[in-house]
């Protein structure tokens, strides 16, 4: 059975017929133009949006799920983030164990270890730069051990290196078992990390499946209205944008 | 960090009973009164200086833990706690009184038990005008309605019957907690037990709240009905307070920015220990008021906001340098 199953999904004038589904291991990207609908989507299968359509949990639906089971299953990383307040690291990862009710310090330590972020326990979270507390946010995430992580465009505004150690762990999450839906807009790495890609367009799916089947030119022609040069023989796929 | 506030409002209580025009010897005074003597010492303890040094410390607790509260709601330091609109609403309600003579059958307690209403009627039209609210919503329709009931007061003091009624009316909103009896207590610590508890119930959503609404949200905590019971709360705790003792300004801002360190900034283990620091602080207050050479009283309410402006301003200060 699919983890998640998402059938006939719409929200307002966003999303409109949107299904998919999800499987366990499974890094699943959700690509697709500003205003595509791609936040929205995370945002209804965390359970912050009031949707019409289906979302169901292992066969439950979403709306059924008693809010704090859901909290424990269903992890969501906002696209910004920002604490209010000038927490120590360790209280922040702490916050991921809000849904269970407790503060168990041998998760907290064992998020903080796999993230990198052990060494900063006691430091102030304002005090990082913007990548390292791109890992505090994440450990926060993992601290709840969810099944399954919504992270959206988790990369904004990080660089080279903290990219890759991000997709690093949502990938190492993915081999735990668990599952990630990753909203995401740098094509190459969609395509070089993701199993399978949903590409949305003005609310809609324009396209499902493995990298290969979804990123074509005509499809990026047609969604991004740029032409581009896809190539999936190497290593590594390439897409480069012509004009 | 609770334990040693807890024994320092203690402490601070005990001199305030010691401190006082007449020489008294407090602990004897309090077993004459607790016993119904009516010795000297049995009445300037048990009716002036026990009733004085209750109020300051309930309604400093109702102002610190409101301010902690509202300022993790609204994710804003400098949020305070008047911005619900409950402290114009309370001192409407019990100017209102001083010129109406309603309430009668309260007799002295009618002040404050019709700026709990004031309070409790603000509240409601600032939660209706909110609606199912962002934190922006609440701060707009907290000012609106302050400005509405604030336009009323204004009115009210306009009219005056006599310069008499003027007068006591405009000493009364300065704020302090001399000359009232424990009959305000009645009234006041119902209203604390009730709207603490309303915030203390949502702490888990405080510290949420930390990372925004929409990540509380995702851990399975309820914004919208949370809000709303922080919002009663500390109406409640607000307006409780205003009615019975007047405007005490900035404790309900200050208090937990001088705790919030003390918690490592956690907004969920900062209600109590604001709480506590809030009783203190304007116990401390009344005792200096009350050591003031004689001649006319320094009223609370404007020692406290002497005290508060200069550090709000340097607050405004600390803020602005982040943003530099």
């Amino acid at each position: 059975m699919d983890l998640i199953s998402v059938d006939q999904l719409q929200l307002d004038t966003r999303l409109a017929g949107v299904s998919l589904s999800l499987a366990s291991g499974e890094l699943l990207g959700v690509i697709g133009p500003n205003g595509a609908g791609k936040s929205s989507l995370l945002e209804c299968i965390a359970g912050l949006q009031p949707y019409s359509g289906r979302i169901e949990l292992e066969g439950e639906e979403l709306s059924r799920v008693e809010t704090s089971k859901r909290a424990q299953r269903i992890a969501f990383l906002p696209q910004r983030c920002q604490s209010a307040w000038a927490l120590k690291v360790v209280d922040v990862i702490a916050l991921g164990r809000l849904p269970w009710g407790d503060e168990d310090a041998g998760l907290i330590e064992k998020a903080a270890r796999h993230t990198g972020v052990i060494e900063w326990l006691d430091s102030r979270v304002d005090h990082l730069s913007g990548g390292e507390q791109a890992r505090v946010w994440l450990a926060r995430v993992l601290a709840g051990q969810p099944d399954i992580i919504l992270a959206d465009e988790p990369l904004a505004s990080l660089d080279l290196h903290y990219q890759q150690r991000v997709l690093e762990l949502l990938r190492k999450h993915t081999r735990e078992l668990g599952s990630v839906i990753l909203s995401i807009h740098d094509l190459n790495l969609a395509a070089h990390w993701c199993d399978r890609l949903v590409l949305l367009d003005a609310g809609r799916i324009h396209a499902v499946g493995t990298p290969q089947q979804v990123l074509t030119p005509e499809a990026i022609r047609q969604v991004y209205q740029v032409e581009a040069e896809v190539d999936f023989s190497g290593e590594q796929p390439l897409i480069r944008v012509l004009r | 960090m609770t334990p040693a506030l807890t024994l320092l409002m203690l402490l601070t209580a005990l001199v305030s009973l010691h401190v006082g025009s007449t020489d008294i010897a407090v602990l004897e005074g309090l077993w004459q009164w607790l016993q119904g003597a009516d010795s000297a010492a049995a009445i300037v303890i048990g009716d002036i200086r026990l009733p004085r040094t209750l109020l300051a410390l309930t309604v400093g607790a109702a102002l610190g833990m409101s301010g902690a509260a509202l300022q993790g709601l609204l994710r804003n330091p400098l949020a305070d706690p008047g911005l619900t609109g409950a402290s114009q609403g309370a001192a409407l309600g019990a100017a209102s009184v001083f010129y109406f003579g309603l309430l009668p059958a309260a007799g002295a307690a009618a002040p404050a038990l019709a700026g709990l209403i004031g309070a409790g009627v603000a509240m409601s039209l600032m939660l209706l005008l909110a609606g199912p609210s962002r934190q922006a919503m609440v701060i707009m329709a907290g000012l609106a309605i302050s400005t509405l009931t604030g336009a009323l007061l204004a009115a009210v003091l306009n009219f005056a019957p006599n310069p008499f009624a003027l007068s006591e009316l405009v000493f009364w909103l300065l704020g302090s907690v001399s000359e009232r009896g424990l009959d305000h207590l009645v009234i006041l610590l119902p209203a604390l037990l009730i709207g603490g508890g309303l915030i203390w119930s949502q702490r888990r959503l405080l510290l949420g709240l930390s990372l925004g609404e929409q990540v509380a949200q995702s851990m399975g905590l309820s914004y919208t009905r949370g809000s709303r019971l922080i919002i009663l709360g500390a109406a409640l705790l607000v307006g409780a307070s205003v009615a019975v003792a007047g405007a005490i300004g900035f404790v309900g801002l200050l208090v937990p920015h001088l705790v919030r360190p003390l918690v490592r900034n956690r907004p969920d283990r900062l209600l109590i220990p604001a709480a506590l620091a809030g009783a203190i602080l304007v116990c401390l207050a009344d005792i200096v008021v009350r050591g003031m050479p004689p001649g006319r009283e320094l009223k609370l309410g404007v020692l406290t906001s002497l005290i508060g402006a200069p550090l709000f301003i340097w607050l405004v200060w600390q803020e602005r340098k982040k943003w530099i």
